[in-house]
């Protein structure tokens, strides 16, 4: 049997490897102060970026897994991996206070933007699978 | 069943109403996003040209510069001259009122903060910022200076306020107030009367804090501010102060605005061009959409007809459907587009040179509603094109076709 195209799988991942390299080149924090020592979103950055490996390794699993289950828990997984970038720069490690920091005014929009569309995917590919695979098991 | 069908027949062609969608959907996101970009840009202007209040501002030579990214970009600098030019300015033929600042700049504070511009002004003879601060906070109207403890100021909207103080060369000022956003480099500056500014000096001092050579701090101001009197031409008053006072530049308030207008039609210019652009392709795709469409339903037209649809409700749910598909893709454009452009407003304001105040609540809603609409009704006008197809086909001509 054909298999179908996973887009789920592959948005997950091109989200997950965009939020990994834009925090390195699109939308990197502030970098460290006069006296070499790192600001608050230094260490929020570095959070990040253990999500979004995290993110790209249930993403891979969620391409390679044929389970329909499986893949909606991944999704699910993923789901709230996205809450969870939000809330590290929002009120779990955060950023700096000044709105013209450019961790404040680019990095913060940008991992918004980018969890809320993880979110958005995970919840209908949660949805879609898990309901596909109660209905497969009905049957 | 008839009022669902156009409803039916969108969700039946997924891949269809998906293009249909796609194709509104970047028309609503260059319309609605350009819209909310111009129109904070001309917020930004507006709130500039309320903001800068005086007619002339009379600098140091060579600081003309300076003192427009100072007022405009929150840029933070300092440039001093005798205050003794004060007195030359306001005796000046046709300068009715006439004002002093004095700035500079903090240093770069603790954590997560960055230089705040420092304005001294007299509140004696200002008409600039007083009325500013007047109408953001009623409350200081009679008691715009600060009290007998000289350590209170007031800050703009993007200065970082802990606990309702700021620290400055490592002693701390009380916040009287913080202004609204104005869009302008002010909303990065904190004010100080000309006590309190003498105050920060010595500790500016204290903190080897540089002065230019030969400026003696406490005898000089940065900026004059001048309101000019009636029936007297700014060019002739700017004329006759730099022709009198050596050693300094003058700056019209008029030739700011226009500067910033002139960049602000570029960028209008620029919009509007990628606005049209995207309307013409996506106007031409979805025209060939809907002819293909129209094409590929032949049958399906065909058989509605035979089994009693008259022509005209046969357009309608036609139409109905076009402007459906529209829809679907002209709201989420335009949401996207107006969510990138207010969770961007920082960044848009911090790497441009021209002020910028982001879109209010009911400007946001008229952009969103208008751009929504404009755009779902491309759909149903591509549509229109073809619909004389359906009108002139015969049921039983095409049905008999193999």
């Amino acid at each position: 049997m054909k298999k179908k195209l996973d887009i789920e799988g592959i948005v997950f991942l091109a989200v997950a490897v965009f939020l990994i390299t834009g925090l390195f080149v699109l939308f990197p924090v502030c970098g460290p102060k006069d006296d070499g020592s790192f600001m608050r979103c230094h260490w929020a950055s570095r959070a990040l970026l253990g999500s979004g490996i995290i993110s790209a390794a249930l993403s891979v699993v969620h391409l390679v897994i044929n389970d329909v289950k499986a893949k909606g828990a991944v999704a699910l997984a993923q789901t709230f991996l996205g809450i969870y970038n939000i809330a590290l720069v929002t009120f779990l490690i955060g950023l700096c206070k000044m709105e013209t920091m450019q961790c404040v005014a680019v990095t913060k929009p940008s991992v918004v933007v980018i969890s809320i569309v993880l979110i958005a995917v995970g919840i209908f590919g949660a949805v879609r699978n898990l309901k596909s695979g109660k209905v497969s098991d009905e049957k | 069943m008839k009022n669902k069908l156009p409803l039916i027949n969108v969700i039946r062609n997924p891949f269809r109403t998906a293009c249909v969608a796609a194709m509104t959907a970047l028309l609503s996101f260059s319309l609605s996003g350009g819209s909310a970009l111009v129109k904070s840009f001309q917020n930004g202007l507006e709130s500039t040209s309320n903001r800068l209040g005086a007619d002339l501002i009379v600098i140091p030579e060579g600081s003309d510069k300076s003192v427009q990214d100072i007022l405009l970009q929150g840029a933070t600098g300092y440039f001093y001259m005798d205050s003794s030019v004060y007195d030359l300015v306001s005796h000046t033929e046709g300068v009715e009122s006439a004002t002093a600042q004095f700035y500079l700049t903090s240093l770069n504070a603790s954590c997560c903060s960055v230089k705040v511009e420092i304005i001294g002004y007299d509140p004696g003879s200002d008409f600039v910022v007083s009325p500013w601060i007047q109408s953001q906070f009623l409350e200081l109207k009679d008691n715009i200076t600060p009290n007998d403890d000289s350590r209170e100021i007031i800050a703009g909207s993007n200065v970082l306020v802990d606990s309702g103080s700021i620290e400055l060369y490592g002693h701390r000022f009380n916040v009287k107030a913080q202004l609204s956003e104005t869009g302008t480099g002010l909303d990065n500056a904190v004010f100080a009367d000309m006590e309190t500014i003498n105050k920060l000096m010595d500790y500016a001092l204290e903190k080897s804090f540089v002065f230019p050579d030969e400026t003696k701090p406490k005898e000089s101001i940065s900026a004059i501010l001048v309101k000019i009197s009636e029936g007297y031409e700014t060019d002739d008053v700017e004329k006759r102060i730099r022709k009198s006072i050596d050693g300094v530049d003058v700056v019209s308030s008029a030739g700011m605005i226009s500067n910033i207008s002139d960049g602000l039609s570029l960028i209008s210019s620029m919009l509007m061009f990628i606005c049209i652009a995207f309307f013409v392709i996506s106007f031409a795709v979805l025209v060939i959409l809907f002819g293909l469409s129209v094409t590929e339903r032949e049958k399906e037209f065909a058989v509605v007809r035979m089994l009693g649809l008259i022509p005209g409700r046969q357009k309608r749910q036609y139409f109905t459907e076009a402007f459906i598909q529209s829809l679907l893709g002209s709201i989420p454009g335009a949401v996207l587009a107006l969510t990138l452009v207010l969770v961007y407003g920082n960044a848009i304001k911090i790497n441009t040179d021209i002020p910028y105040m982001t879109v209010s609540g009911p400007e946001l809603l008229i952009i969103f509603l208008g751009t929504a609409i404009i755009t779902a009704i491309t759909g149903p006008v591509a549509a229109a094109l073809w619909i004389g197809r359906i009108d002139r086909a015969d049921p039983a001509v095409i049905l008999r076709r193999d």
